[in-house]
């Protein structure tokens, strides 16, 4: 095969088999990395499965275009039955492991069962062992990379683990790459836990093949000029996505004291500018395979209250996750605060959102210093959100009901703290939803269970939208209104499917038109995935595999969850309460309007209008009729032509 | 030859294009040109391959093409271009 490794292995960690299958199946109908994984995952799930459950299974994936020079390919995926949502889990990171992955001849390794003690897996090429991890249980993931490159007197092996998070089965642990990328969001890390599974190491020496090498030279050669012609470019090496911190500002699109506020005061917002600490600290970059841009750092801090500490800078997430919403002044907190979740293996959404709700419910006298062991939460207090981070982790006390979310904390606690625990489809939420209807629609749609990555386009707020080259890559006018309520679903359907490709190939969404719509956009992608593999597709067939994807992600989640149209609006608090200041101050969703851009929404991918549900119509023209009958079944089929009642 | 390379992100482009070159697969196990860790130091270590230890092969600056494809994917070509140079020093004096 080109492109694709050929494979996919199968290791069960209760009797220890490993098994060996072809990729092929798979190929045309779902692509790669998540799109093989929806598959394999709704066919193998029975409706009892649970998500600790041995009968469990995690895939972890590499897109055909890992292992090639295809721009930004190195995100490697990791997805499961997820503890937070309950239904679909999926993550994509920056992985050097993935690229191993397919070098040892793989495309996906699923793993099911459960280990009876702590195990590793490790693979090259042919060799598959399932390797005992006593002595690397109770390590940080960042210890856990020391100890296996000691190990195998190897220092540049690169490992993805699990830290004491995810072996404790805190809800929002999270599986990390080395030591600062990370698989962040669903929980995927407690699942790895569950199984007993600590870390996977891979090495593999098998060459990736080309199916059209010139065909494949002269798509990356275009496309990396693409990416390279941009006009943010050296902005966004120098500063990554914490380039944007001015102009989230700016358009209110932050989040400050648990989104009471979409702002930084002025002064905060001047204190943590984060251009002025990167321009201070950083000492080297960061780069992965394939991408033109280049943009992760290291910082050392030489000065202040982080002197000493050397850390690899984070995205522009921490600032608003961490840094905002538990309203710290210190600068270099969101730098020392990811680099501890990244050690603990937390998503740091998962203990930002958490901790944001306990600060909140303490200043609101909800909570007592009885209640948070004596740990005084008042905002910015950093000393006590760096002891929470760590009690999250190993459960302790307060931590151990803070490890299950704010969404189910907040019922454990009761007191009518709910109010105050911001989720989207129970996981703890980070993107602002006020101010940017597309952001939003994209994100409350998800199906994932928030995020921006499957389905939300980002340029609305990034004023730099041409008019006419918007029109024709969304179908959709007023793409850089943010607040207007038109053209958002076509500009969510775009991003749904121009995500998921870039997800299945393996390409970091950054190198297309997600960041800017000069780069990359599906017309690029389908021909780099052309030459590369010899399977023809174009933007047509893109669309049909990633909207038979989505369908299948829905259908997933009807079978473990009980979500529907209900659990697709920006939760209460930013949905009810207007913008408190800043430019859009006194802004507050229109209900009727946002209903009718939801109905707009369904309508696009003909789903059910009431319940969101996909029709046997949709279904069957994505050769899911076996799906239809599925969701027959179980009395959530959705009823064609629902915007007509 | 080893060379300290302060500003290189570590991405491995260049093996994997390298390798390209040499095997029209890519297989950064048997590039001449090879990134290693620098714990000491910020960036990372670039190692040239002299001499062809029967797996790698030993870089020959791609002659035969107008420049070699490491340069074309590295952000720092430049620095990594002097390397070469001094490596086409010694290997072709």
């Amino acid at each position: 095969m080109y492109g694709y490794a050929g494979e996919i292995l199968r290791v069960n960690l209760s009797d220890r088999s490993i098994r060996k299958e072809p990729s092929e199946k798979y190929v045309r109908d779902w692509l790669g990395g998540p799109g093989f994984a929806i598959k394999i995952l709704y066919d193998e799930l029975r409706s009892w499965v649970t998500p600790y459950a041995p009968a469990n299974k995690i895939i972890f994936s590499s897109g055909p275009l890992i292992g090639t020079v295809a721009p930004g390919a190195c995100k490697m995926n990791i997805s499961t039955l997820g503890p937070v949502t309950g239904g679909w889990a999926t993550g994509s990171s920056d992985s050097h492991v993935g690229g191993q992955l397919k070098l040892a001849g793989y495309d996906a390794v699923i793993v099911e069962g459960k280990a009876k003690a702590p195990v590793y897996l490790y693979i090259t090429d042919d060799q598959v062992d399932i390797r005992n991890a006593d002595h690397l249980w109770g390590m940080t993931t960042w210890e856990t990379l020391a100890a296996i490159r000691q190990e195998l007197q190897d220092p540049t092996r690169h490992i993805i683990s699990i830290g004491p998070a995810g072996e404790n089965l805190v809800r929002g642990a999270c599986i990390i790459q080395d030591t600062n990328r990370a698989f962040g969001r669903c929980g995927s890390g407690s699942v790895m836990g569950s199984k007993n599974l600590k870390a996977i190491v891979a090495k593999g020496t098998k060459p990736v093949r080309i199916a059209n090498p010139d065909r494949f030279a002269a798509i990356v050669k275009k496309s990396r000029k693409m990416i390279l012609g941009g006009k943010n470019v050296e902005r966004f090496r120098k500063y990554g996505t914490l380039s944007i911190f001015a102009r989230k500002q700016e358009v209110c699109g932050m989040n400050y004291k648990n989104f009471q506020h979409a702002t930084f005061p002025e002064d905060v917002a001047a204190k943590v500018d984060p251009v002025k600490t990167i321009d201070k600290y950083m000492v080297a970059r960061r780069s992965f395979p394939g991408c033109p841009v280049g943009c992760g750092r290291q910082l050392h801090f030489t000065d202040g209250p982080s002197a000493g500490i050397k850390v690899e800078c984070n995205q522009f997430e921490a600032a608003i996750t961490l840094q905002g919403r538990l309203a710290v002044e210190e600068p270099t907190f969101m730098y020392r605060a990811n680099a501890r979740c990244n050690e603990l293996g937390i998503d740091i959404d998962a203990a930002g959102g958490a901790i944001g709700w306990a600060m909140e419910c303490y200043e609101r006298g909800i909570l007592s210093k009885e209640d948070t062991d004596g740990l005084d939460l008042k905002w910015g207090n950093e000393e006590a959100i760096f002891e929470l981070i760590r009690k999250i982790s190993y459960r302790e006390g307060f931590g151990n009901i803070l490890a299950e979310g704010s969404f189910r904390a907040a019922d454990i606690i009761g007191r009518d703290s709910a109010r105050y625990a911001i989720h989207l489809k129970k996981q703890d939420l980070y993107e602002p939803l006020r101010g940017a209807n597309g952001w939003c629609l994209g994100a409350v749609t998800s199906t994932r269970g928030g995020g921006h990555t499957t389905g939300a386009p980002w340029v609305e707020t990034t004023g730099t939208v041409d008019p006419v080259k918007a029109r024709e890559i969304f179908g959709a006018e007023k793409t850089d209104d943010p607040i207007s309520y038109d053209g958002k679903a076509q500009m969510v359907l775009h991003s749904e499917i121009l995500q998921r490709a870039s997800n299945c190939l393996g390409i970091c969404i950054m190198n297309t038109t997600v960041i800017d719509l000069d780069y990359p956009d599906l017309k690029e992608i389908a021909e780099l995935y052309s030459a590369a593999t010899g399977v023809e597709v174009d933007v047509a067939a893109l669309k049909r595999i990633t909207m038979r994807q989505l369908n299948l992600e829905k259908a997933f989640n009807l079978r473990f969850t009980d979500f529907d149209r209900k659990d697709d609006y920006p939760e209460p608090r930013q949905y009810n309460e207007p913008i408190s200041g800043g430019a859009l101050k006194g802004w507050k969703f229109d209900k009727a309007a946002f209903n009718r851009m939801l109905d707009e929404y369904y309508d696009l991918h003909d789903w059910e209008r009431e319940t969101s549900f996909p029709t046997r119509r949709t279904l069957r023209a994505l050769g899911l009729d076996a799906v239809a009958d599925d969701l027959e079944e179980i009395r959530k089929l959705g009823k064609e032509d629902s915007q007509s009642t | 030859m080893i060379f300290q390379m302060p500003n290189c992100g570590g991405c491995r482009t260049c093996e994997l294009a390298c390798s390209f070159k040499h095997t029209g697969t890519y297989n950064p196990e048997v590039s001449s040109i090879q990134i290693l860790d620098n714990p000491d130091a910020p960036g990372f270590q670039i190692r040239l391959v002299e001499n062809s230890d029967g797996t790698r092969f030993a870089c020959d600056l791609c002659s035969g093409s107008d420049a070699p494809v490491c340069l074309e994917y590295c952000h720092e070509k430049e620095i990594l271009q002097g390397f070469l140079l001094e490596l086409g020093k010694k290997t072709q004096p």
